[in-house]
């Protein structure tokens, strides 16, 4: 079952990957905006810049100058970051950790949040419990995350400071981390002060994008977990004797999650994507924090690194919904 | 005293925009023990009502106004859904309409009928299992060991129905209620079910009502039948007086639709149909 349809999803991400890189290097050239107009010190000649032009291969047409991108992509070259001056699959992957961390910890919060408030709401059907529930996901679908961003630094980090606002880790605990994935590592070393640390600083950015796929995930699951908790074999369980956790948790939440997955799960892209502003926001370095800087300064071999490794992890991610959603459903995992 | 059920002048209303329509205006039913008792009436009489109101699965906006459901010497009614559980639930069970979506989707079939053993019998996993499978077998299904790890989609309707007949009697009941047990399934497979619901019956101590629309059928397999007319029981007879010298004008009525099937079925009676047909394995 599963093996096949991953392996054969795998196969579709390089023809994904070829497409979404042609658009990206045409795009980027054909809009406005000069990357060596960005980078000349004042008073440079026109010599200079024709120079610059022909160092990063700019004064060929668009095809040649992708041709030559794509020949050392091929090789696992980028290119240089022109802003940078550094290589782009260097600055990429000690970027990406970061950004990794922070998404999937986001996501496994809003997933435990969205289905802790789904069952309490349901559970609590017509009863105050799930006026609060609808409440707070109304009021929370109303919200973006960058929004709740600004209001959480004004909030938590300005009127009542008791959370770090910006980066990633305080700098004076002087920990020297041997991979970028700085969470999971200290996790796994027990360095919890540091790990402590960590947390307090991704809390805020971390919330931030996780509360609107919450909202949407509170909203679907308990709708369907109401239309299952209506179906006959649902009855008869009650008819058996089960109390109703028992019937709530382990009858209906599995097949109520079903649809829930099917319907949110684009939800967990606008996430990823949520990561961008969110990290410029909260000074995080992440690749979103590193993708703002390179468009502010035009920057096209590491817009188009970027780009394509966001592309990966949403290929990724999506791999991941439709996975959870055959292992939840009997009838697909068995195909 | 040799009844399981007694139910003693029901009064049950369903509110609708405000106002209270009744469903049953004064149920008197009595079922004895290990009896199959029929409980017939057209469409909207209030037959699941009635079975909604034994099995406390009752509507939200329903409300029994008056009345009494005797079960073994206690007035169920009165009980809130915990009290229920721990009285009811051993003791009465369910044969549903629907086999299709009466079983979990997502769970394996061997799971759902272990689930009720370690519920009520204080087995552990081990001893549930060994006995669903003998469950299983007692249904009639082959093979109980694969079926038991198979999913619901992966069965037939008739063997979902095996299934839950076999979830139904597993804790040995005091009174299974079967609403329809086979008008969704197709002839051939009806006339299997009903001689399997039959035989299990006659081989424990259990008392089954038995709803149906179908008098032939009720004739077939009940000791006694009532009808409901309308929210109310209008005759109580045993199977064979009620076709013989049926009192009152709506179980007439009823007779003369059904009696073109019936005579021809009833010298023949319940042992005549055709023993085990082959078995319907998805
Ligand atoms: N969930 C419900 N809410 C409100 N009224 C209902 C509900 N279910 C049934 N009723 C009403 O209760 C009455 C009795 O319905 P019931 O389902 O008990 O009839 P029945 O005898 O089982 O009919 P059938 O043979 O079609 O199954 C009907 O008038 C119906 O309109
Ligand atoms: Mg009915």
């Amino acid at each position: 079952m599963a093996p096949r349809f991953i392996l054969r999803r795998l196969l579709l991400i390089l023809p994904t990957l070829f497409g979404v890189s042609i658009i990206v290097f045409v795009l980027l050239r054909v809009i406005p905006g000069d990357p060596i107009v960005m980078m000349i010190p004042p008073g440079a000649t026109q010599a200079d810049i024709d120079n610059l032009r022909q160092l990063y291969g700019l004064d060929k047409s668009i095809l040649d100058q992708y041709l030559i991108w794509f020949g050392a992509v091929l090789d696992g070259d980028f290119g240089i970051s022109i802003s940078l001056r550094q290589d782009v699959v260097g600055l990429i992957v000690s970027r990406l950790p970061a950004t990794l961390e922070l998404a999937l910890s986001a996501m496994v919060l809003a997933v435990v949040l969205g289905i802790t408030m789904a069952i309490i709401g349901t559970y609590w059907q017509n009863r105050w419990p799930e006026a609060v529930i609808d409440g707070i996901s109304g009021f929370n679908q109303a919200i973006p995350d960058f929004l709740w961003g600004l209001i959480f630094i004004l909030m938590l980090g300005v009127l009542w400071p008791i959370l770090p606002i910006s980066g990633r880790i305080d700098p004076r605990t002087g920990m020297e981390f041997t991979t970028q994935f700085y969470l999971a590592e200290s996790l796994l070393r027990g360095e919890f002060s540091i790990l402590a640390d960590l947390v307090r600083h991704m809390l805020l950015p971390m919330v931030a994008l996780a509360l609107p796929l919450t909202a949407v995930i509170t909203r679907t699951l308990k709708a369907s977990l109401f239309e299952t908790m209506t179906q006959d074999y649902i009855m008869l369980s009650e008819i058996k004797g089960f109390s109703r956790w028992r019937i709530l948790i382990v009858e209906a939440l599995r097949n109520a999650l079903i649809p829930t997955v099917a319907l949110s799960g684009v939800q967990f892209n606008f996430l990823v994507g949520g990561t961008v502003l969110i990290e410029r926001i909260f000074s995080y370095p992440g690749i979103g924090n590193m993708a703002i800087g390179a468009v502010i300064d035009r920057d096209l071999p590491l817009i188009q690194g970027l780009i394509i490794t966001f592309a990966i992890i949403f290929i990724f991610t999506n791999l991941l919904i439709d996975l959870s959603y055959r292992l939840l459903n009997p009838r697909v995992a068995n195909e | 005293m040799n009844s399981i059920l007694n139910i003693d002048d029901l009064h049950l209303e369903v509110r609708r925009d405000h106002i209270a329509n009744p469903v049953l205006s004064g149920v008197d039913l009595s079922i004895k023990i290990g009896e199959i008792h029929g409980l017939v009436g057209n469409s909207g009489a209030g037959k699941s009502m009635l079975a909604k109101a034994i099995l406390g699965i009752l509507p939200a906006a329903t409300r029994i106004s008056s009345g009494v459901i005797n079960f073994d010497g206690k007035d169920i009614t009165r009980l809130d859904s915990k009290q229920r559980r721990h009285l009811a639930s051993r003791h009465i069970a369910m044969i549903p309409q629907d086999p299709m979506t009466s079983l979990n989707p997502v769970r394996r079939v061997g799971k759902q009928v272990c689930d009720v053993l370690q519920l009520h019998m204080g087995m552990d996993r081990g001893k549930a299992q060994q006995e669903t499978q003998r469950l299983l077998d007692n249904v009639q299904i082959r093979e109980p060991k694969t079926v038991m790890r198979m999913y619901p989609f992966e069965l037939s309707g008739g063997m979902r129905q095996r299934v839950l007949i076999a979830i139904a009697f597993s804790c040995k009941p005091e009174l299974i209620i079967a609403d329809e047990p086979t008008t969704a399934l197709d002839v051939t497979v009806q006339r299997q079910i009903l001689q399997l619901i039959k035989q299990l019956q006659m081989n424990s101590a259990t008392a089954l009502l038995f709803i149906s629309h179908d008098l032939g059928v009720v004739a077939k397999i009940c000791d006694r039948v009532s009808i409901m007319q309308s929210g109310r029981i209008v005759e109580c007879q045993t199977a064979e007086s009620l076709f013989d010298e049926p009192q009152h004008a709506y179980t007439q009525s009823l007779l003369e639709t059904t009696s073109k099937y019936y005579r021809f079925d009833r010298g023949t009676n319940t042992h005549s149909e055709t023993p085990a047909e082959h078995q319907d394995h998805a």
